[in-house]
């Protein structure tokens, strides 16, 4: 196992605790994880719309990073791990757009390495029961609704992450911790992250239906994976619970910052003050604390 | 509800047209309708997916290019991931976008200023920088003060920070506009196909 981290925008800016807590656990976990020195933005939810071939060369560039770096890709981020698996199909046979991607990347490059998820590397190569050995403080009776969003299940012929209409990975992950994942319909609902921006109603909407059913099926707090869902379902939940009129108070958190937590890391590390809902009372409630 | 097909509609025509855009065949489908049913935006569209692909069979490019529907996909994948005839709906909403765009038809939606100005950052920055991106936003939408309310709630965070990353900014651009000529280069082959 070695690999590069493409971490993705979001990671450096709105998620830093994503970051933070991937590379505390890459350090605890002892795994042969280090950065790609030159990765770059992956187009995300918007280019594609403008310029197919911009949006592709684009992550073609990060391709040629990893090359560079000798590694295979780990990505934390479900928008770049699709975009990159994207670019490596484009690149995988010859094609009309494959030549226009390579004009504007100026260069050729060979695109043979492994992309996978880093919660795909802890559930299948590290494996769950290493992940049980190293449980230190187990999430005892921490009822937890994994929230996958659209980007990471979708096209499943394309990503080969899980089930697309019922993953199981971060429920397995938190289970060997000790939690109890609450079995929920809306999963890979989309959460309406990309009209956050250009139409905030619709996106709070959408939102609202997922945190609602969450707490319908008995979650305490929801585990997630993409920075936009993170944002989405955290940073405007109290304009949510002011909306319709309805406490919520589900503390929204990385499934990277629980399995820390798990592992007994120090929560300044697993950076928990940087949610919006503060997850401390029921952490402390739990006894996880 | 009646629908009214003009002497001038070419059946063939669109739907290719739109296969070489997308590379998705939509004289497949056969209208079970699982697309709408699972699509999380069906509520702001004016036209179902599943009608978007009936009026594409049906060559009423017009309709298509110009209803609100293509503007309030989400790209959420959830309706291709479900068809059973493995008709990739979302591509079609996003060729039919770029269709659009390419034709000067006004969006339905701002969102068309948001990819405007993640264009304009990334070449800017080689990044997402979320302040400049959500600044430039404002500006085209003329909505200046939206979100803004979230800044400080978000800096104290640190979760956005006044000062932009830059990354192989240089090799960036030089991508941008080499992208852009072939852009070019194709839109002017199409016109001397014509």
């Amino acid at each position: 196992m070695k690999y590069g981290y493409y971490p993705g925008c979001s990671a450096k800016s709105t998620a830093p605790e994503l970051d933070a807590t991937t590379l505390a656990l890459i350090d605890f976990l002892h795994l042969d994880i280090k950065e790609l020195k030159d990765w770059v933005c992956c187009g995300a939810s918007s280019l594609h719309s403008v310029d197919k071939v911009l949006h592709t060369a684009l992550s073609v560039m990060t391709l040629d990073a990893a090359n560079a770096d000798e590694r295979d890709i780990m990505v934390q981020c479900p928008a770049c791990l699709a975009h990159v698996l994207e670019a490596k199909e484009v690149l995988s046979e010859d094609s009309a757009m494959k030549s226009d991607v390579l004009e504007a990347v100026g260069k050729q490059v060979d695109a043979k390495m492994k992309i996978h998820h880093f919660s795909s590397i802890l559930h299948d190569e590290y494996g769950l029961d290493k992940i049980r050995e190293k449980v230190k403080n187990p999430l005892d009776s921490l009822k937890i609704a994994s929230y996958y969003g659209c980007l990471i299940v979708r096209p499943p012929e394309l990503m080969q992450y899980d089930d697309p209409e019922n993953p199981m990975v971060m429920d397995n992950l938190l289970s060997a911790c000790g939690a109890e994942p609450v079995q929920w319909p809306f999963k890979t609902k989309c959460c309406g992250a990309g009209t956050a921006i250009s139409d905030t109603d619709v996106s709070l909407d959408l939102t609202y239906e997922i945190l609602r059913m969450a707490r319908n099926n008995g979650a305490e707090c929801i585990a997630v994976l993409c920075p936009l869902c993170q944002n989405n379902l955290d940073l405007r939940q109290k304009k949510i619970e002011q909306r319709y009129g309805e406490k919520l108070n589900l503390p929204v958190l990385y499934y990277t910052q629980l399995l820390g937590l798990a592992f007994g890391l120090d929560p300044i590390m697993l950076q928990l003050n940087r949610l919006f809902v503060d997850p401390f009372p029921l952490l402390k409630s739990k006894g996880i604390l | 509800m009646l629908i009214k097909i003009g002497r001038e509609v070419n059946l063939l025509a669109f739907s290719k047209k739109l296969e070489k855009e997308t590379g998705t065949d939509v004289r497949k489908c056969y209208q079970c309708g699982k697309c709408t049913a699972g699509c999380p935006m069906n509520f702001e569209m004016d036209i179902s997916p599943s009608q978007v692909i009936r009026f594409c069979q049906l060559g009423m490019e017009e309709k298509v290019l110009h209803a609100r529907t293509i503007w309030y996909c989400i790209f959420c994948d959830t309706c291709s991931t479900r068809c059973p005839q493995g008709v990739d709906i979302k591509g079609v909403m996003d060729g039919l976008r770029r269709m659009s765009v390419a034709r000067n038809i006004k969006p339905k939606s701002n969102v068309r200023f948001l990819e405007k100005a993640f264009q304009s950052i990334i070449y800017i920055f080689g990044r997402v920088y979320e302040p400049g991106m959500v600044g430039m936003y404002n500006l085209r939408s003329g909505n200046l003060l939206h979100d803004v309310g979230y800044f400080p709630l978000m800096l104290r965070k640190r979760k956005i920070s006044l000062k932009p990353h830059f990354k192989r900014t240089k090799e960036v651009r030089q991508i941008m506009k080499r992208a852009q000529k072939i852009k070019l280069r194709k839109a002017t082959e199409q016109e001397e196909a014509k």
